[in-house]
């Protein structure tokens, strides 16, 4: 169903009658920067405070916490304030001390809950679009190819490559889930991550698997752009999912895979090899060892693939069989290699497993992979030059994960809840007692003692409800929280996310706003629209002069 | 329809009603025996012909196996059928009555890597090592490959003189007061021929009736179900607008004490636990 948009059709005439970017650019596309939400965002950021007169961001990184929502940061705050031998509440997570926020409204231009897909393509391009849908607009219908054509949406990452950036893009999840790729790709349905995904028909109508388009983003963009002379590829992929990358045969497995045939690919190819030998002085990743051995100033191309599927949970990081570097080790030194280019540079990091631990309806590994993200915002900070570089920090989408009851001042917030003046475990109305923390919906509670891989919950049976947590250590990494409705897994929510913001232009960040405005901050702190716009015109230029 | 199985509780047989073909129950029978239990060894005749034995290779394989139940009121009845395929390290228990396929793989690192088939919808639901615990351990492998554990098997010690007898078959036996237990097994396809439980009431058996050993037909059987389209478990929850996904996350209606693996339908798929 597409929603039409009646309550901004004045906005759209607005703005195209005052000539706002609405169609006035050669980057962006007529469709986009007329599409409703597009125009939505444009006159929104009119209404923060003006970028003239500040200094533009030369580099952008954003941050993405998939499924971080509200009560994960706050639950990751106590958390970490309480590692830190803190009471909790007090303690700040490295991007709750950035200067700006906005409270952002997820839902997708279908959904009142919204997914990945449809929200990242809104933060990357400046358009709300359906669930289920990477890169394109919300006519496009999920699972039809040809629906897409005509509706493709220009990234922010596009924007910079075209305006010579360096960019770079990093999940803990596969790299052709939803949130990466919806920085790079365009696809009608977000599970299309290799061929094998695809239907017969896709194919044959001319749709490209979401893996070939990371490794063929350059050719991709240039058929797009043919005057764009600065576009190079990404310059630094780093996450998971060899699988969509590999042959189905086993021939081509890594050293450390978990599959007897490691590869999904039906259409033989490597796109493994096939990266390399496009980029000969690129350097191809899959492990620990591999990775400590980038030199982040000499090395010009990274491609890590670090697991077959989706990168281990921080928590079960040491139990990967080959070694996986951590979200900041990754992030570091992606700040390192891509702040090489002068022009600046754009990096996407997604902490993709929040949302897999709230899933699984584990809090401790939600929450610890929320407090790695934060530790990788501050090595952001840390290492980027602050007086150039705009983060900003935001979620996708929120879970149905709740902070309840009424624990007292420093009570663990993995713990039962224990009353203000108390020393024990508060009892329910059914006499057990309860946590703090706690799913409205999932598979509930299990005991796994000191088992720190949520996912071996789903090998077990559901067990929503209540249950007896007396002798339980609800603290342990294996214990995962009750649930009020059974479900094979937990579901997202769709109250509102935060966007935090620091840096040049960070000032944008405020209010209540459309998910989507998170590009239209991107846009206007870097200029990537207009840097790109530049580009293009100058290189047409000169290849009018040359075919002179 | 709902299969009659025996599982063992609190050290006592019993009959009980199960959703999922319990031809893996013995795995566990044998697990743990019981100082009680007495067992015997025997060489038997095989119950599926020779021919295609002897020309099988074990690790390129079907074999069909009937679940038969004779009542001493109701007489005998055919209650299930369940094939097990191998290719290579990749090995297949097929359920026909529920349209469902479990295929088990093993990497070089050792852990089990599971894909479940849904024939009826055409799509799969892989589960990674760490999704399974466990049951991904190494160790494991014994009894996804040959239905039996390697612990049994090494117990099962045959004759040298009957080695190259592709029809030898060893025969365990297990004796209580209340039931006995019948394991035939195949040395060349390593495979069991027949189980049997036997209480004064009834006997229930697991009987290898028919192998396949024509590698296209082998091969064309693993490459159907893998051109199905695939989700990781994990990703279920990601993907709620597909109608098959949406079933399998049941909304409301997951009873308390299913197993965590399910048909298409959203029913639970219970004594998974091999």
């Amino acid at each position: 169903m597409k929603i039409k948009l009646s309550v901004l059709s004045s906005a759209i005439a607005l703005s195209m009658a005052s000539g706002a970017f609405a169609g006035s650019t050669q980057t962006i596309p007529s469709h986009q920067a007329q599409n409703a939400w597009f125009v939505q965002g444009v006159e929104a950021i009119k209404n923060r405070p003006a970028v003239r007169g500040h200094k533009k961001a030369k580099n952008i990184i954003l941050f993405v916490g998939d499924g971080m929502g509200v009560s994960t940061v706050t639950a990751a705050r106590i958390l970490e304030g309480q590692l830190k031998g803190m009471s909790g509440e007090e303690n700040m997570l490295s991007f709750d001390m950035f200067p700006y926020t906005a409270m952002s409204k997820t839902y997708n231009a279908d959904a009142q809950t919204p997914d990945s897909a449809g929200t990242m393509t809104a933060m990357m391009t400046g358009v709300k679009t359906d669930i289920g849908v990477i890169g394109v607009d919300e006519q496009a219908n999920r699972g039809d190819c040809k629906s897409t054509f005509g509706h493709e949406l220009v990234t922010a990452l596009d924007l910079a490559e075209i305006a010579g950036k360096s960019t770079g893009v990093i999940s803990t999840a596969r790299i052709t889930h939803a949130t990466p790729a919806a920085t790079y790709a365009r696809s009608a349905d977000r599970n299309w991550e290799d061929i094998s995904d695809m239907p017969a028909e896709a194919v044959a109508e001319g749709c490209v698997d979401i893996a070939t388009q990371l490794v063929e983003y350059e050719a991709m963009l240039k058929d797009r752009f043919p005057s764009a002379t600065d576009v190079d590829g990404i310059d630094l992929v780093m996450g998971g999912g060899r699988r969509h990358f590999l042959p189905k045969n086993a021939d081509f497995n890594s050293p450390d895979a978990r599959s007897a045939v490691e590869g999904d690919r039906t259409d033989g190819r490597d796109l493994t090899a096939e990266w390399q030998a496009n980029y000969t002085d690129g350097v191809y990743v899959f492990d620990q060892a591999g990775f400590d051995a980038i030199d982040p100033e000499s090395t010009s191309k990274v491609f890590g693939l670090f697991n077959e599927s989706h990168m281990q949970y921080e928590a079960d990081r040491g139990n990967d069989i080959a070694g996986e570097p951590s979200l900041t080790e990754m992030t570091e030194k992606a700040v390192k290699m891509l702040d090489n280019n002068d022009k600046g540079y754009f990096l996407m990091v997604e902490s993709g497993r929040i949302d897999h631990g709230h899933h699984a309806g584990s809090a401790s590994t939600a929450l610890t992979d929320t407090i790695e993200m934060a530790k990788a915002v501050q090595a952001a900070i840390d290492t980027a030059d602050m007086e150039n570089t705009l983060i900003m920090v935001t979620a996708d989408h929120s879970h149905v994960f709740t902070i309840a009851g009424y624990p007292k001042r420093g009570n663990p917030i993995l713990g039962k809840v224990v009353s203000v003046g108390k020393d024990t475990p508060e009892l329910a109305a059914d006499d057990l007692p309860y946590t703090t923390l706690g799913y409205a919906n999932g598979r509930g509670f299990r005991d796994l003692g000191t088992e720190t891989n949520a996912d071996a919950t789903y090998g077990l049976p559901i067990s929503a409800g209540r249950a007896d947590l007396t002798a339980v250590d609800t603290e342990a990494p294996g214990f995962h929280q009750e649930a009020l409705i059974p479900r094979g897994s937990e579901t997202h929510a769709g109250e509102d996310v935060v966007i935090y913001g620091k840096g040049p232009g960070a000032q944008m960040v405020g209010g209540t706003q459309e998910q989507s405005i998170v590009f239209h901050v991107m846009n206007a702190a870097a200029k990537l629209e207009k840097k790109a716009d530049k580009a293009l015109r100058r290189d047409e230029h000169y290849m009018g002069r040359n075919d002179d | 329809m709902t299969n009659t199985a025996l599982h063992i509780a609190n050290g006592k047989l019993k009959a009980g009603n199960i959703v999922f073909p319990a031809f893996l129950l013995f795995v566990n029978l044998f697990k743990k025996p019981s100082p009680l239990l007495m067992l015997t060894l025997a060489l038997v005749s095989t119950p599926i012909k020779a021919d295609p034995v002897c020309t099988s290779s074990p690790e390129l394989i079907g074999v069909r196996y009937e679940q038969q139940v004779k009542d001493i009121n109701a007489g005998r009845k055919t209650l299930a059928v369940m094939e097990l395929w191998r290719d290579g390290n990749r090995v297949m228990h097929v359920y026909p009555d529920r349209r469902l396929a479990e295929q088990w793989e093993q990497a070089e690192s050792g852990a089990l890597h599971l894909t479940i088939w849904h024939d009826e919808d055409k799509q799969g639901i892989e589960y990674m090592p760490e999704d399974l615990g466990s049951r991904a351990a190494p160790s494991q492998w014994a009894e996804k490959w040959q239905l039996v554990s390697e612990k049994l098997i090494q117990s099962l010690a045959l004759n040298s003189a009957n080695k190259a007898d592709c029809e030898a078959t060893l025969k365990a036996q297990q004796k209580t007061a209340t039931h006995q237990i019948i394991l035939e097994w195949n040395q060349h396809l390593q495979l069991p021929s027949r189980f049997t439980v036997s209480t004064t009431a009834k006997v229930e058996s697991w009987i290898a009736k028919e192998v396949i050993n024509d590698p296209q037909k082998i091969r064309r059987f693993f490459a159907q179900r893998e051109a199905y389209k695939t989700t990781d478990y994990i990703d279920i929850g990601d993907n709620e607008s597909d109608p098959f996904l949406r079933k399998m996350i049941h909304l409301g209606f997951v009873s308390h004490g299913a197993s965590g693996f399910y048909d298409a339908d959203g029913h639970t798929l219970k004594n998974h636990s091999h």
